[in-house]
């Protein structure tokens, strides 16, 4: 039965690590931009809603929607000052531009709130839970909460991608940026819609995982990971894809830490290496990448 | 009346310099094309007109008005649409979604999903389908049914017959004579010199990034053609 329970909580972290990966997932899809600094925005966005809830006392729930809107402003103007400058041209200025990121804002983040982890307290919220099959598989409400606020996240996005005329736009972009440029599309407005939605995405997931787990400055890279190995097993450019993803990767966890709890993180990223191994493509990804 | 001026334009990739000096008139509902060999300029000078290369000297003109400094979705809204070389269909779009991206910020007129369909009836089939999944021919019929779909005063056609059987060009190029009815103006680039010749009233051969040649077709004899197309006897 545990192994049961260990599956159960490993897809309700998943749901998490979709959240994380699907900016990750979107920004590489329309505009092949590998962004590193993806895990320290999402942390500066937890370290933003603490900062909010401290001084108002209101709810890291209600912090969403001022710390949203923000994120999604401040992927506006990333994109326009800096990312628009290495879209499209050699890999190597993407590296260094982001990674340059990802260093000012660990930093940034160093210097404001000092190395002292933080959490965004839900109070009772987060000690509830459902019990499914007696005491054996029991599963916290914030967690399933969570992992649905992740599955219509997906769905949302998947239906403006796949049934909206902007999002027609995103993949005509993704296919082929000068032709789409050809049809009419301003694909400079694409870019920072799409960079707008991998940083809104992000924040959220990091402001939920800081109601579960403490954060601190140095947390980004980690987070990181995560996020791309659940893009890569999923497929990249494929949001079911990043879901999918996510999942094995928490379940691949949550099973590793019932053999043992010290491998926990080993069997993810082993069954992450299996996939780019086999499979390297991803489970749902295209045959071909350019 | 001239509805598109190409003057003195000189364009090119960084270092490397593609054109040099060309100019070229395009008159209210006329159809001109363009020969010359592989690497002679054709698509450049497509590409400049449509603004996806950046031009070093010269002007385009639409309406007498300088087009030089608007990007390519602005240009298009002005009535300038390019069939692009090799036809880069979007893969992962189906043929429908591929048409009405091509109509994304259209101008108005008479072209919509239904009348392309009515002047490329290969297409009707597939209309649900993958646009990756079409032949050659089919994608090219898509290729320029996508542009016609922004309803352009200027459509440039690049290499519509390249690597495609000779009965499935006959059926491309029937569609011009329709699409030529509706009020739109051709420019016509190929390397196959028969058909570009026989679809236009006035042709341009360009050789080395600069036109060897101009002139009505039918007034045109085929060495003074074949001497600008290869440049033979042009460094004597």
């Amino acid at each position: 039965m545990n192994w049961i329970n260990a599956i159960v909580q490993g897809i309700l972290v998943g749901g998490l690590y979709a959240m994380y990966a699907t900016g990750l997932s979107v920004s590489f899809g329309v505009m092949r931009l590998v962004n590193l600094a993806h895990g320290d925005l999402a942390v500066g966005s937890a370290f933003l809603a603490s900062t909010f809830c401290l001084s108002t006392g209101l709810s890291p729930f209600l912090s969403v929607f001022i710390i949203l809107p923000v994120a999604a402003l401040f992927g506006v103007g990333l994109q326009l000052l800096v990312f628009s400058r290495v879209v499209g041209v050699e890999p190597a200025y993407q590296i260094v531009a982001t990674f340059g990121l990802s260093i000012a804002i660990q930093n940034v983040l160093l210097q404001r709130y000092s190395a002292t982890p933080r959490a965004l307290s839900i109070g009772d919220f987060g000690n509830r839970s459902l019990k499914i099959i007696g005491d054996q598989v029991v599963v916290g409400w914030f967690p399933l909460a969570r992992f649905l606020v992740a599955v219509i996240m997906l769905i949302a996005l998947s239906l403006f991608i796949g049934r909206t005329r902007l999002g027609r736009a995103f993949r005509a972009t993704s296919d082929d940026p000068e032709t789409a440029q050809l049809m009419g599309i301003n694909i400079r407005i694409v870019y920072v819609i799409a960079f707008a939605i991998a940083v809104t995405t992000v924040a959220l997931a990091g402001i939920f995982n800081g109601m579960q787990t403490q954060f601190s400055a140095s947390d980004g890279p980690a987070l990181l990971i995560y996020a791309f190995e659940a893009v890569i097993i999923g497929g990249l450019g494929s949001l079911w894809g990043t879901l999918c993803g996510g999942i094995i990767l928490g379940v691949a966890q949550t099973i590793g830490a019932e053999i043992d709890p010290g491998w926990k993180q080993l069997v993810g990223h082993l069954v992450f290496l299996a996939v780019l191994l086999l499979r390297p493509t991803g489970i749902f990804g295209r045959e071909e990448l350019k | 009346m001239t509805l598109l001026e190409v003057k003195n334009l000189d364009a090119g990739y960084g270092q490397f310099q593609a054109l040099f000096d060309v100019s070229l008139n395009l008159k209210e509902g006329e159809a001109i094309s363009v020969i010359g060999a592989n690497g002679a300029g054709k698509s450049t000078l497509l590409k400049a007109i449509a603004g996806t290369v950046n031009m070093n000297s010269g002007d385009v003109l639409l309406d007498g008005q300088s087009i030089c400094d608007m990007q390519p979705h602005e240009r298009l809204l002005q009535g300038i649409a390019l069939v692009p070389e090799g036809r880069r269909i979007f893969r992962s779009l189906t043929v429908k979604e591929n048409l009405l991206i091509g109509g994304y910020s259209s101008r108005s007129g008479s072209w919509n999903v239904a009348s392309i369909l009515e002047a490329f009836p290969i297409l009707e089939n597939f209309i649900g389908r993958d646009a990756d999944r079409l032949s050659g021919g089919e994608q090219q019929a898509l290729a320029i049914g996508r542009a016609l779909m922004s309803n352009p005063r200027v459509l440039l056609l690049d290499e519509v017959s390249l690597g495609l059987a000779p009965i499935v060009v006959k059926q491309l190029y029937a569609a011009l004579p329709i699409i030529r009815n509706k009020g739109c103006a051709l420019v016509i680039v190929e390397q196959d010199t028969n058909q570009a010749l026989a679809a236009s009233d006035y042709t341009y051969c360009m050789l080395e990034g600069r036109i060897s040649l101009e002139g009505k077709p039918s007034e045109l004899t085929r060495e003074q053609i074949s001497q600008a197309y290869f440049g033979l006897g042009a460094h004597a």
